[in-house]
C-alpha cells in the first residue's frame, strides 16, 4: 500500500475542522498530520510537517488563506494547496489560483469533491468545486451571448488546444514537453501564443478559461 | 424747535419795534404839545379867548393819545425800564398840568409869565421827558441786545443740540448697523455650524451604516455560513456510517435545508456588502455587482477599470461602489436599459468614475429621488462633485470625481 496523502487542515472553525478530519481519516489513502486555527499557525505547521496537501479556509484570522497559500507554495512548490471557501465569487477563485492553489472548494461541496480535490492536489492536478465551474461557465456563456463576442477559442490551433488542456489540468511545462515529445522551448512558445490569443496573463487565468470553456472538468 | 426759536425772535423784534414806535409817538406828541403851547403863548391877545378853547381841545386830544400810548406801553413793560417809565409818566403828568394851567391865564398873566414859563417850565420839562424817553429807548435797546444774545445763545444751543442729536443718531445708527451685522454674522455662523453638524452627523450615520453592514455581512457569512457548512458536513458524515435508511432520509433533508439556508445567507451577506470590497478592493466587487445584475436583471454591464483602482481608501471605494450600485439599480428598475457602461479611472490625485446607460432617461427638472440626493451627499462629503446628465430618450450618465488624499 502506498504512503497515504499527508494533510494539513487549517480552519478557524473547529466544527468545520472536526467534520473534515472525520471525513478524511476515514479514507485509507489519507492522513491528517496537523491542524491550524489561523493563517500564521498554518504557515508554521506547513514548515514543520511538510504536508503533501494543505486544505485550508480562505477567510482566517491573522493571515488570510490566500496569503498563506502564496507563502506555503513559495517555500515548498510541491505542496498542493486546496482552498476551502464560503465564497463563490470568481475573484476569490482567481486570486486563490494566482496564489498557486491547485483546488478551490466550496464549503458546502459534496464529500466526494473534497476527496477528489485532495487527491488531485496530491498529484499536482487542479480541481474546482462543480458549483464553481458551473458558475464560471454560465457567466462566460452569458457574456458571449450578451455581447455577441467571437469565441476566441476558434483562434487556437489543434496543438495549442491540446497544450492548453494539459496546462489547465495542472501539468508543468516540462511534463507537457515529455508527454507530447516536444522541446521545453516549444511548449513555452505555444503557451505564450495561447495566452496572447485568449488575452490571458497567467496560468491561473488559463485554468479559469479552461473551466469556463469546459475544457477541463 | 428751530421754528419756535425763529418765532420767538420775530415776536421779540416786533414787540421792540412797536415800543420804539410808541416811544417815538410819545416823543412827537410831547414836541407837538410844546409847539401848540408855544404858538398859543406867542399868539396875539385879540384871539386869546378863542385860541384858548381850540388849544385846550387840541392838547386834550394829544394828552388822551399820549396816555393811551403810555397805557399800551405799560402793558408790555420790561422790569428794567419800570423805574424810568414811572418817571416819564410822572413827568408827563406834571407837564400836562403845567400846560393846562397856561390856558387859565389872563392876558396880563400871559404877558408876564409866558417867556418865563416857556424857558423855565416847558423847555426843561420837555428836555427831561425826552431824556427819559431816550433812556427808556436805550434800556429797550439793551433789552433787545440781551434778547438777541439770548437768541444767539439759544440758537447756538439749538445748533449744538442739533449737532449732538445728529451725532447721537449717527452713532446710534452705526451701532445699530454694527449690531445687526454682528447678529447676522453670528446667525450665519450658527447656521453654518448647524449645517456642518448636520453634514457631520449624516456622514457619521452613513459610516455607521456601512460599518454595521460590513460586520453584519461578515457575521452572516463567516459565522452563520460556517456553522451551516459544518451542519452539512456532519450530515454527510452521518450518512456514511451504516445508518438506517429512514435516518439517512432525515439527515439528507437536514443537509438540503442547511444548503438552502447557506445560499440565502451568502446572498444576503453579499447584498449587504460584498466581501470582495474589503478582501480585494473595488474592481472585484464591481465585477461581482456587474455579474449579479446580469444574472438577476439581464442587464449587460460592461466594466472598464484598471487594477490601480483596487487600492483606494476605504471611504472612496465604498462611495464609488454604492454609487455604481445605486445607478445600476436605477437603470434596471426605472429606465429599461439593456446595457450599462461603468468606467473607473485612477488619475493619481483623484479618481473618476461614470455610469452610462442606454435607458429611457428622465427629466432632471421633474425627477428627484432615485437616490440622487444620497449620491450627491456621499460625493460631496469626500470633496468631490457629481454630474447627472439625463433627458427623456437619451439615457442617463452619472459621472463623478473624487479627490484622493
Amino acid at each position: 500500500m502506498p504512503r497515504p496523502i499527508r494533510i494539513l487542515l487549517a480552519d478557524d472553525h473547529t466544527v468545520v475542522r472536526d467534520g473534515l478530519r472525520a471525513l478524511l481519516e476515514r479514507q485509507p489513502d489519507m492522513a491528517v498530520v496537523a491542524e491550524a486555527g489561523d493563517g500564521r499557525e498554518c504557515l508554521q505547521m506547513a514548515e514543520l510537517h511538510l504536508p503533501d496537501v494543505v486544505l485550508m479556509d480562505v477567510a482566517m484570522p491573522e493571515m488570510n488563506g490566500i496569503e498563506a497559500a502564496r507563502r506555503i507554495i513559495a517555500d515548498n512548490p510541491k505542496t498542493g494547496v486546496v482552498m476551502l471557501s464560503m465564497h463563490q465569487d470568481e475573484s476569490y477563485v482567481l486570486r486563490s489560483l494566482r496564489a498557486g492553489a491547485k483546488g478551490y472548494l466550496l464549503k458546502d461541496s459534496p464529500r466526494e469533491d473534497v476527496l477528489s480535490a485532495v487527491r488531485a492536489a496530491a498529484e499536482g492536478r487542479s480541481f474546482l468545486s462543480r458549483k464553481i465551474s458551473r458558475m464560471l461557465q454560465e457567466d462566460y456563456v452569458r457574456q458571449l451571448e450578451s455581447r455577441g463576442l467571437e469565441d476566441s477559442y476558434e483562434l487556437l490551433t489543434d496543438r495549442e488546444r491540446e497544450i492548453l488542456q494539459l496546462l489547465a489540468e495542472g501539468k508543468a511545462n516540462k511534463d507537457v514537453a515529455n508527454l507530447l515529445n516536444i522541446s521545453l522551448t516549444t511548449v513555452e512558445t505555444h503557451r505564450g501564443h495561447i495566452l496572447q490569443k485568449l488575452s490571458l496573463h497567467s496560468t491561473a487565468d488559463l485554468i479559469l478559461y479552461a473551466v469556463r470553456k469546459r475544457i477541463i472538468m | 424747535m428751530l421754528d419756535r426759536v425763529r418765532t420767538d425772535d420775530n415776536r421779540f423784534r416786533q414787540t421792540f419795534v412797536e415800543r420804539l414806535g410808541a416811544l417815538e409817538q410819545i416823543r412827537s406828541q410831547i414836541y407837538l404839545s410844546g409847539t401848540y403851547v408855544r404858538d398859543y403863548l406867542l399868539s396875539p391877545d385879540s384871539a386869546l379867548a378863542e385860541q384858548a378853547g381850540t388849544q385846550r381841545a387840541r392838547l386834550s386830544g394829544i394828552e388822551a393819545e399820549t396816555r393811551a400810548l403810555l397805557g399800551r406801553y405799560a402793558a408790555s413793560l420790561d422790569p428794567d425800564e419800570r423805574e424810568a417809565f414811572q418817571a416819564l409818566r410822572t413827568e408827563i403828568d406834571d407837564y400836562w398840568h403845567a400846560l393846562q394851567s397856561t390856558f387859565d391865564w389872563t392876558s396880563k398873566q400871559r404877558d408876564r409869565l409866558r417867556f418865563t414859563f416857556f424857558y423855565e417850565q416847558l423847555v426843561p420839562r420837555r428836555t427831561t421827558m425826552l431824556q427819559i424817553a431816550d433812556a427808556i429807548e436805550s434800556i429797550n435797546q439793551r433789552g433787545l441786545m440781551r434778547a438777541e444774545d439770548r437768541f444767539r445763545a439759544s440758537a447756538d444751543n439749538l445748533r449744538w443740540s442739533l449737532r449732538a442729536t445728529f451725532g447721537i443718531a449717527l452713532l446710534g445708527g452705526v451701532l445699530l448697523a454694527l449690531g445687526t451685522i454682528a447678529l447676522t454674522l453670528r446667525l450665519e455662523r450658527e447656521n453654518e455650524r448647524a449645517r456642518a453638524d448636520l453634514e457631520d452627523l449624516s456622514a457619521r450615520l452613513v459610516r455607521a451604516q456601512e460599518d454595521e453592514r460590513r460586520s453584519l455581512a461578515r457575521e452572516l457569512h463567516d459565522e452563520v455560513g460556517q456553522s451551516l457548512s459544518a451542519i452539512m458536513m456532519e450530515a454527510g458524515n452521518a450518512e456514511l456510517a451504516d445508518t438506517p435508511p429512514e435516518v439517512v432520509e432525515h439527515v439528507r433533508s437536514i443537509a438540503a435545508t442547511a444548503e438552502k439556508t447557506l445560499n440565502e445567507v451568502r446572498n444576503l451577506a453579499l447584498l449587504l456588502r460584498p466581501s470582495m470590497l474589503d478582501d480585494f478592493g473595488l474592481v472585484p466587487a464591481l465585477n461581482w455587482q456587474a455579474r449579479e445584475m446580469g444574472k438577476r436583471n439581464g442587464l449587460d454591464v460592461r466594466l472598464f477599470a484598471g487594477d490601480d483602482c483596487d487600492d483606494l481608501p476605504d471611504e472612496h471605494k465604498t462611495c464609488i461602489y454604492r454609487l455604481v450600485q445605486e445607478a445600476l439599480n436605477n437603470a434596471a428598475r426605472h429606465s429599461g436599459a439593456r446595457t450599462v457602461q461603468v468606467n473607473v479611472k485612477n488619475a493619481g490625485d483623484r479618481v473618476l468614475f461614470s455610469v452610462q446607460d442606454d435607458g429611457s432617461g428622465f427629466d432632471k427638472r421633474t425627477v428627484r429621488g432615485l437616490g440622487l440626493l444620497g449620491m450627491e451627499e456621499r460625493v460631496r462629503r469626500l470633496g468631490g462633485n457629481l454630474r447627472i446628465d439625463s433627458a427623456p430618450g437619451r439615457g442617463t450618465a452619472i459621472s463623478a470625481e473624487l479627490p484622493l488624499p
